[in-house]
C-alpha cells in the first residue's frame, strides 16, 4: 500500500516537473539512493547514457541496505547492476552479502568457482570464506553440500573432524588425534582443527598458543573460549564464562561439570552484573549457595554504597555492621547523590567512631583520610577547609601534603603566632624537606627575621643548589635588611648585606636588583663611575635601559637617598622616558618592575606620577592586548588612578565593546572606593558584569562583581558619607552617627579597614574638618588593633601619615606601653604581627631596627625631613 | 572504575612491596611503547595502591564496579567435568552463523 501511494506520488511530481539530469546527479551526490533510482530507472530504459549513474544508484542503495541488516535486498540491487550491463560485482561486496543473506550455495558456489583469483587478489576474503565454508559443512548445511562438486574432498575431511570429536567424548584420545592429523594442512577446516587440537593438547601452554591463533572475529572464537575456560584456573574460567553465548556457556559449564543450579545461579548473577539491587537480591535469595557467606557477605557490602536500602536485609543476614562503616555506607550514598553536607556529617560521624579504636594504627590513618577527605568537600563548597586538614595531621603527622597545604593557607596571615606554630610543628616532621624549609623561611621573612631565614636558605640551597626560587628570595632578604640599615643610617652594615646578597647571586644572570642596590651604594660614596657601569650592565642584561632606569628611581626612593641623588634618578628616568616610543617598552619595564619588586610599592606611584605626561603619550602606541591588560593592572596595583583612567579610555579603542575597559574606567574614577561614584556607573557595570559573563570571563566577572557589590551595599556603613550622593558642600549636616552607629568588631577585615583609612587621608577630600578627622582616627585606632593589616599596606599607610604630616598620630605611646592593654579585645600588638608600631623594641640596642627611646625609625627627623622636601 | 587490584592481580591484603612487585611484572609484560593506553591503566591503578594511605582512600572512598566474580569463582568449584558429545558443540558454531556479521564480528 505504503509501495503503491510512493509510486502515484511519484508519478504526480513527474506529471508536473520536467526531470532534468543535474537533480539526478545531486541526488547522487547528496547519496539519496532510492529517489536517484527512482529518477533514472526510467531515464535508462529510453536512453543509455543513464545506465551509469543507474548503477551507481544501486551500488549506494545496495551499501545503505546492507548497513541496515537487510542483505537480501541488497544482494538484490547488486545484481539489477549486471542486468543493466555494469561490471562485474566486486568480490569483497557481494560475497559477504550473498553469505549474510543465507544464499550460502550460491556463494560458496562463487567461492569455489574464483578460489584461485581472490587467494592471490583478496586473500582476507578468502580466508574468511573458507572458514565460513568449514563451519556450514561441519553444522551440515544441505544447501553448502549441494554447492560443492561431486568429487570434492571437504566432505570427507568434514567427517574426519566429527570423527576426532566423537573419539574424544568417548575418551580416545588417539583415535581422535589420528583423525585431525588426516585433515589437510591448507584445508578450509585448518582453524577447526586446530582448535580441536588445543582441546586434545596435554600441554596447557600449547594448548593457549594453539588457541592464540585464532583471530577474535572468527566464527571459531567461542569455541576457543570454551577450550580455553577449560583450561584456566577458577578466577578466570569466571571472567571467561561471563563473555560466552548462552550455547557457548552451556558447553563450557556441562564441560566443566557445573550443576545445572550451578549454572543458573551463574548465568542470573553475571546476567545482572550492572544492576547492584538485582544481584544483591539474588545473591541474598539464593537457595544452597555454592559460595560461603564470607564471599557473599564481601560482595554485598561492596554493593550497599549503590543499594543502600539493602543495609537492613544485610544485616539481617551477615549480622550488624561496624558503626563507622555504617556512616562510611550512608555518607558515600549521600555523596554520590550530590547532598555535600549530609556526606560531610556522615564522614565526620564515621571518624567519630573510628576515634573510638584509635588505638589501631590504621584507624588512625583511616581517620587522617576521612578528614582530608571532607576537607576535599568543604573546599568544593568554598568552605573554610584549613580546620579539617589542621585536624588530619593530628592523626597522621607524616602526610607531607597536607604540612604544605595548611602552610600555604597561612602563607598571607599578618598574624605570624599561629603561621610560626604551624611551620615549626611541619619541621618538626620533615627537618630536611626543602618546601617546608622554604616555608619557613618566608615566614623568617615576613616577620623581618633575616637571619633567621638566611640560615634555612643554606639548609636548603646544601640539599638543591640550583633552587633559584630559593636564591631570589635570599637575595631580596637581604636587599630588604640592606635597606632597613640604610634607613637607620648604618651604611656600613648594609654594604654587608649586599655583599652576602652578592654571594647568592648567579654570575651568568646577575640579579637586576641587586646591581641597582650596588649602583645606589656606589653613588652614596660618590663613586659616579662605578654607579654608572653598574646601571649600564643593568640595562645590558635587561634589554632594556628604561626598565634599569625606573628601578634605580623606585630603589632611591625606597631608600630614601638625600633629594639630589633621588632626583638624579628620578630625571634619568624620565629622560629615557621621554625619548621612548614604544609602548611594548613601557610593557617590558613593568614586567621588570613586577618580578624584581612587591606587587604594591608606595615608591612607584611617587615615581611615575610626575611622569603622567608621558604616559599618557606612550598609551597612544601599540602594543598587544596582553601587555594593554598588563599595563593597566600596573597603575591599578599601585593606585596610580589617573594614569589608569587615561589607559582604560585608550584601551576602548583598539579594543572596543570589552568590559574590561568600563571596569578598569570606573575604578579608576571612583579611586577604587566608591568615591564620586554616581548610579549610572553602577549599571554600566552590572551590564560589564553581564557581557563578562557571557563570555565566560569568570576571573574578570568575580572582580566586577565584588566592585559592583561593594558600590551597591545598601547597608554599608560607609555609603551615606563617602558615596554617590553625598554632597562636599553639605558638611554641616554630616551624620556623625554613621561612626558612631559602626560595629568595628563586626566589619570585614583588612580591606576595608585599609580602605577607610584611605579614604580619610586622600587629599582629595579637603572638606573634612578636624572633628570628623578625629572620629575617623578614634575609630581607625580601634580597628587596627582588631584586624591585622598586611604589613606592606600598614607601610602605605605608615607613609601616607607622614605626607599628611599626621606623625603624631603614631607618635602617641602604645596602650601597652603605657599599661593598658593593646586593643579592646585583647589581640596581640602590632609588634607581634610584625608591623611596625610605636612601642619600644624588645631587641636589644644596636641590634634591632628601632630607636631604643621607643621611636620608630621613619621618625628620624632627617628622613622626614627630606621626604617632605622632595615632595614639596 | 575498574578495580586497581584486579588490573595488578593482588589481593586486597596485600602490601607496598607485593604491588610494586605485581606492577613491575606487568610494566615488563605490557611496556608503554607496546601498549601505552593498558599501561596507563596499570599505572593508574598502582598509583591508586602504592602505599597504604591510598590504599585506605580507595577503600573508604571509592565506588568501583562490584565485581562478582568470587561468587561465579564458587560456582565453579564443584564439579564433575565430562566430555559432550558433538551436539552442544555444534550448537554452539550454528549460533555463531546466526549472529556473526561475515565482515564485522559479532552482531
Amino acid at each position: 500500500m505504503a509501495r503503491s501511494k510512493r509510486k502515484h506520488a511519484g508519478k504526480a511530481v513527474k506529471s508536473v516537473q520536467p526531470m532534468r539530469p543535474e537533480d539526478g546527479t545531486a541526488l547522487l551526490q547528496d547519496g539519496r539512493w532510492r529517489q536517484a533510482i527512482d529518477f533514472f530507472k526510467p531515464l535508462a530504459k529510453e536512453d543509455a547514457q543513464y545506465r551509469e549513474p543507474l548503477i551507481k544508484a544501486y551500488h549506494g542503495r545496495a551499501q545503505e541496505l546492507a548497513g541496515k541488516g537487510m542483505f537480501t535486498e541488497a544482494v538484490a540491487m547488486l545484481e539489477n547492476t549486471l542486468q543493466l550491463g555494469g561490471p562485474p560485482l566486486e568480490p569483497t561486496l557481494y560475497f559477504p552479502l550473498l553469505m549474510q543473506a543465507k544464499w550460502v550455495g550460491k556463494g560458496v558456489g562463487l567461492l569455489l568457482a574464483e578460489e584461485t583469483s581472490w587467494r592471490n587478489e583478496f586473500p582476507d576474503l578468502w580466508e574468511k570464506g573458507q572458514e565460513w565454508l568449514a563451519v556450514l559443512l561441519l553444522t551440515g548445511d544441505a544447501e553448502v553440500l549441494r554447492a560443492l562438486p561431486e568429487k570434492s574432498p571437504l566432505p570427507a575431511q568434514r567427517d574426519c573432524l566429527l570423527q576426532a570429536l566423537t573419539a574424544w567424548q568417548k575418551g580416545d584420545d588417539a583415535t581422535a588425534g589420528q583423525k585431525l592429523r588426516e585433515v589437510p594442512l591448507r584445508s578450509p577446516f585448518r582453524r577447526c582443527r586446530i582448535v580441536l587440537q588445543a582441546l586434545l593438547e596435554p600441554d596447557a601452554i600449547r594448548a593457549g598458543q594453539l588457541l592464540d591463533a585464532i583471530p577474535r572475529d572468527s566464527l571459531l572464537t567461542e569455541w576457543a573460549d570454551v577450550i580455553r575456560s577449560m583450561r584456566d584456573d577458577p578466577a578466570r574460567q569466571g571472567t571467561v564464562l561471563q563473555s560466552l553465548s548462552e550455547p557457548g556457556f552451556r558447553l563450557a559449564g556441562r564441560l566443566l561439570g557445573m550443576s545445572e543450579h550451578h549454572q543458573s545461579l551463574f548465568r542470573d548473577i553475571a546476567g545482572k552484573a550492572g544492576e547492584p539491587k538485582e544481584v544483591f537480591t539474588r545473591i541474598l535469595k539464593a537457595r544452597n549457595p555454592p559460595w560461603s557467606p564470607q564471599e557473599a557477605e564481601q560482595v554485598c557490602l561492596a554493593l550497599l554504597p549503590f543499594h543502600p536500602s539493602g543495609m537492613q536485609h544485610h544485616e539481617k543476614q551477615f549480622g550488624p555492621l561496624v558503626a563507622w562503616q555504617r556512616y562510611r555506607l550512608q555518607a558515600i550514598h549521600e555523596e554520590r547523590a550530590g547532598l555535600s553536607s549530609s556526606a560531610v556529617h556522615g564522614w565526620n560521624v564515621c571518624a567519630e567512631m573510628l576515634r573510638k579504636d584509635s588505638d589501631n594504627q590504621v584507624n588512625r590513618l583511616r581517620m587522617a583520610v576521612i578528614c582530608r577527605h571532607v576537607a576535599q568537600l568543604l573546599r568544593k563548597s568554598d568552605r573554610d577547609h584549613i580546620p579539617k586538614l589542621k585536624e588530619s595531621l593530628d592523626h597522621d603527622p607524616e602526610h607531607r601534603e597536607t604540612w604544605l597545604a595548611v602552610l600555604a593557607s597561612h602563607a598571607q596571615d599578618a598574624q605570624p603566632t599561629e603561621r610560626r606554630h604551624w611551620v615549626d610543628r611541619a619541621l618538626h616532621h620533615f627537618p630536611q624537606d626543602t618546601a617546608i624549609l622554604e616555608a619557613a623561611m618566608d615566614l623568617a621573612l615576613a616577620t623581618k627575621a633575616f637571619k633567621k631565614a638566611a640560615n634555612l636558605a643554606r639548609k636548603i640551597l646544601e640539599q638543591d643548589p640550583i633552587h633559584g626560587r630559593v636564591r631570589v628570595k635570599m637575595i631580596r632578604a637581604h636587599l630588604a635588611h640592606a635597606r632597613k640599615q640604610m634607613k637607620a643610617g648604618r651604611q656600613d652594615l648594609a654594604e654587608k648585606e649586599v655583599e652576602q646578597a652578592r654571594t647568592m647571586d648567579r654570575a651568568d644572570a646577575p640579579d637586576a636588583t641587586l646591581t641597582i642596590f650596588r649602583a645606589l651604594l656606589a653613588t652614596i660614596k660618590g663613586d659616579q663611575v662605578v654607579a654608572g657601569e653598574l646601571l649600564s650592565a643593568t640595562g645590558q642584561s635587561l634589554h632594556l635601559p628604561l626598565g634599569a632606569a625606573f628601578l634605580a628611581a623606585v630603589e632611591a626612593r625606597r631608600l630614601h637617598l638625600p633629594i639630589s641623588m633621588m632626583k638624579n634618578y628620578q630625571n634619568s628616568f624620565y629622560e629615557l622616558l621621554k625619548t621612548s616610543r614604544e609602548l611594548n617598552d613601557l610593557g617590558r619595564m613593568v614586567e621588570i618592575a613586577r618580578e624584581s619588586m612587591p606587587v604594591t610599592d608606595a615608591a612607584v606611584k611617587k615615581v611615575l606620577e610626575p611622569v603622567q605626561q608621558e604616559l599618557q603619550r606612550l598609551a597612544r602606541g601599540t602594543c598587544s592586548r596582553q601587555t594593554f591588560e598588563m599595563l593597566c593592572e600596573f597603575w591599578l596595583e599601585n593606585d596610580l588612578f589617573d594614569i589608569l583612567r587615561i589607559f582604560a579610555k585608550q584601551g576602548s579603542r583598539p579594543w572596543p565593546d570589552q568590559p574590561v575597559w568600563v571596569y578598569y574606567e570606573i575604578y579608576a574614577k571612583t579611586r577604587g572606593i566608591g568615591k564620586n561614584f554616581h548610579l549610572s556607573d553602577l549599571s554600566k557595570l552590572k551590564m560589564a558584569l553581564q557581557q563578562t559573563r557571557d563570555s565566560n570571563d569568570y576571573r574578570l566577572a568575580e572582580r566586577i562583581h565584588r566592585f559592583v557589590r561593594l558600590l551597591d551595599s545598601g547597608s554599608s556603613p560607609f555609603r551615606m558619607p563617602f558615596f554617590g550622593d553625598f554632597d562636599e558642600d553639605d558638611g554641616d549636616e554630616f551624620d556623625e552617627d554613621a561612626f558612631d552607629d559602626l560595629d568595628a568588631s563586626s566589619l570585614p577585615p583588612d580591606n576595608l579597614v585599609f580602605m577607610m583609612l584611605r579614604m580619610m587621608l586622600d587629599e582629595t577630600l579637603p572638606g573634612w574638618r578636624h572633628k570628623e578627622r578625629s572620629l575617623a582616627r578614634n575609630l581607625v585606632m580601634e580597628l587596627l588593633g582588631k584586624a591585622p593589616l598586611p604589613e606592606q599596606d600598614v607601610e602605605l599607610i605608615v607613609e601616607a601619615f607622614l605626607d599628611q604630616e599626621m606623625t603624631k598620630f603614631f607618635g602617641e605611646p602604645s596602650r601597652e606601653s603605657s599599661g593598658e592593654p593593646s586593643g579592646s579585645s585583647g589581640e596581640p600588638s602590632r609588634e607581634s604581627s610584625g608591623e611596625p608600631s610605636a612601642k619600644p623594641s624588645r631587641k636589644s640596642p644596636g641590634k634591632g631596627s628601632r630607636e631604643p627611646s621607643g621611636k620608630p625609625c621613619f621618625e628620624d627627623p632627617r628622613q622626614r625631613k627630606l621626604d617632605l622636601d622632595f615632595d614639596e | 572504575m575498574v578495580d586497581p587490584y584486579k588490573i595488578l592481580g593482588v589481593g586486597v591484603d596485600a602490601d607496598d612491596e607485593a604491588i610494586r612487585k605485581a606492577y613491575l611484572r606487568l610494566v615488563r609484560e605490557f611496556p608503554p611503547e607496546r601498549d601505552s593506553e593498558r599501561f596507563q591503566v596499570i599505572r593508574r591503578a598502582y598509583e591508586t595502591l602504592e602505599n597504604q594511605r591510598k590504599r585506605l582512600e580507595y577503600q573508604l572512598f571509592a565506588t568501583p564496579e562490584v565485581d562478582v566474580t568470587p561468587l561465579l569463582t564458587a560456582c565453579l568449584r564443584q564439579r564433575n567435568p565430562q566430555r559432550l558429545d558433538i551436539g552442544e558443540w555444534l550448537n554452539v558454531l550454528r549460533h555463531a552463523l546466526k549472529e556473526h556479521r561475515f565482515i564485522g564480528g559479532d552482531r
